[in-house]
């Protein structure tokens, strides 16, 4: 909560901390001169001083000052320190918090040179549940630890995949994290600030293809595992190391298992036989299930 | 004629210790400027390779002038805080004062050339305030302490 606490309008930071469970708090919404809005158990509502309401005229509104002051304090006053993170759109905070950040896009020759003027952030708290994989590991670990975990945003492929590295390293494997953008790891100083097993290796802020080849020369890792794997490149990158000889378990975004399999990037995988098995985690609202799904089955 | 001698000796040291206390000043003075233009070329120079945060090398920069040291410290303290750290004044002048103000509270809210040509800007302004502070020590805080001796045995002898 020290990075939320740092970064947040203490108005906000102080209606949050008085009436949530930060355990069960999702997300944090800001957005200039709107209300503020938050997840809280899965569910958005607007934040007012006393509590959660319904009544936006009720709610707490963040300003654009609030919002340009979120961005500098989650930079330590350093943009320019963190300006390729800003470029993609998040900042990775102390605790592995992310702060996504919406605003103009400054260009020079087609190439985004630095985001001004924010308008919007997202703040997302990771949660860290140990034991959340029981019920699948056996599985993983039948299926020589080659696994995709889907799902759509907000389920929980991240704690899932923090917790799969943790079982997995605990047990004895020699497990690489690329945590691209240091969410699954949350490293701090270079420590990780949640447990991810003791022979844990975590390579952060890299590129996926930089962190694979590094780990396929220097690291020998047996099991590799990373998040939001998205189009061609990761396909190809996933594809080297898995004819390396490396395990790989990675998460992507799916609405769900069906729409997937219609994607083209998901053809490559299935070509290329990276993974040896597929879950789908449906969403909270759902009921939180994590399933084995095969080929749209 | 005891008297006399004794409040000769009395008035050259109260000179020589007001001359050394004023040329203390200077010095503090010229030193904080060498020590805050040391200070932003470090800063700049950060913004090409390690891209440390403000608040990192405020903290780990070597700094020999205690008010500088006292100002950034101020400053890192303040980041998150929501309003601006107040600095001590100290020996600065109020103009020297604002633009040391503005060019701390300032630093890191710009990408890498936005912040290099800013900080380097704002090391120029203060690099003058620094010439200015070191030529005025060499010419009088330098020779203060024999000016001071001098002055109380000038006072002394209008005395007898």
């Amino acid at each position: 909560m020290s990075a939320i606490r740092r970064i947040l309008p203490s108005d906000i930071y102080a209606a949050l901390s008085d009436n949530f469970d930060t355990e069960r708090l999702q997300e944090i919404r800001l957005r200039a001169e709107k209300p503020v809005c938050i997840q809280y158990d899965g569910k958005y509502k607007f934040l007012s001083a006393s509590g959660l309401t319904d009544n936006p005229e009720r709610a707490l509104k963040a300003t654009a000052t609030d919002i340009g002051a979120c961005v500098l304090n989650g930079t330590e006053h350093s943009v320019y320190a963190y300006n390729d993170d800003i470029k993609n759109g998040y900042i990775t905070l102390q605790g592995g918090v992310r702060l996504g950040i919406c605003g103009e896009a400054i260009t020079d020759n087609y190439k985004i040179v630095t985001v001004k003027n924010y308008s919007a952030v997202n703040i997302r708290i990771p949660h860290e549940i140990k034991g959340f994989a029981n019920g699948i590991m056996p599985d993983i670990v039948a299926n020589n630890c080659s696994a995709l975990i889907l799902s759509p945003p907000g389920a929980g492929k991240t704690t899932l995949l923090r917790d799969i590295a943790r079982q997995l390293s605990d047990g004895g494997m020699n497990v690489l994290i690329v945590d691209e953008r240091g969410e699954i790891a949350c490293c701090a100083d270079g420590v990780p600030s949640v447990d991810v097993g003791l022979r844990t290796d975590v390579y952060t802020g890299g590129s996926k293809k930089h962190a694979v080849e590094c780990a396929v020369r220097a690291m020998r890792p047996d099991v590799i595992v990373t998040d939001e794997i998205f189009g061609d490149e990761d396909a190809e990158i996933l594809r080297e190391a898995a004819g390396s000889g490396i395990s790989v378990i990675a998460s992507a975004h799916a609405a769900d298992a069906e729409s997937f399999a219609k994607r083209a990037f998901y053809e490559k995988l299935k070509t290329y036989k990276v993974f040896s098995r597929s879950y789908f985690i449906s969403s909270p609202r759902q009921g939180r299930r994590i399933t084995v799904w095969q080929g749209g089955s | 004629m005891l008297d006399k001698a004794m409040l000769t000796v009395a008035l050259c040291c109260a000179g020589a210790i007001a001359g050394y206390l004023f040329g203390s000043r200077m010095k503090k003075r010229a030193q904080y400027f060498t020590d805050i233009d040391d200070f932003l070329r470090g800063f700049i120079g950060s913004l090409d390779c390690s891209l440390d945060t403000v608040p990192k090398i405020m903290a780990s920069h070597p700094v020999s002038s205690e008010l500088l040291k006292d100002h950034l410290a101020a400053c890192r303290s303040g980041i998150g805080k929501g309003s601006p750290p107040v600095l001590v004044q100290g020996y600065l002048t109020k103009a020297e004062y604002e633009t040391v103000r503005d060019t701390l509270t300032g630093l890191g809210g710009l990408s890498s050339e936005g912040e290099r040509k800013n900080a380097e800007n704002k090391r120029r302004k203060l690099e003058e305030y620094g010439k200015r502070a070191m030529e005025k020590y060499t010419k009088l805080g330098k020779p203060s302490v024999k000016l001071g001796f001098l002055a109380g045995l000038l006072i002394s002898v209008l005395c007898w």
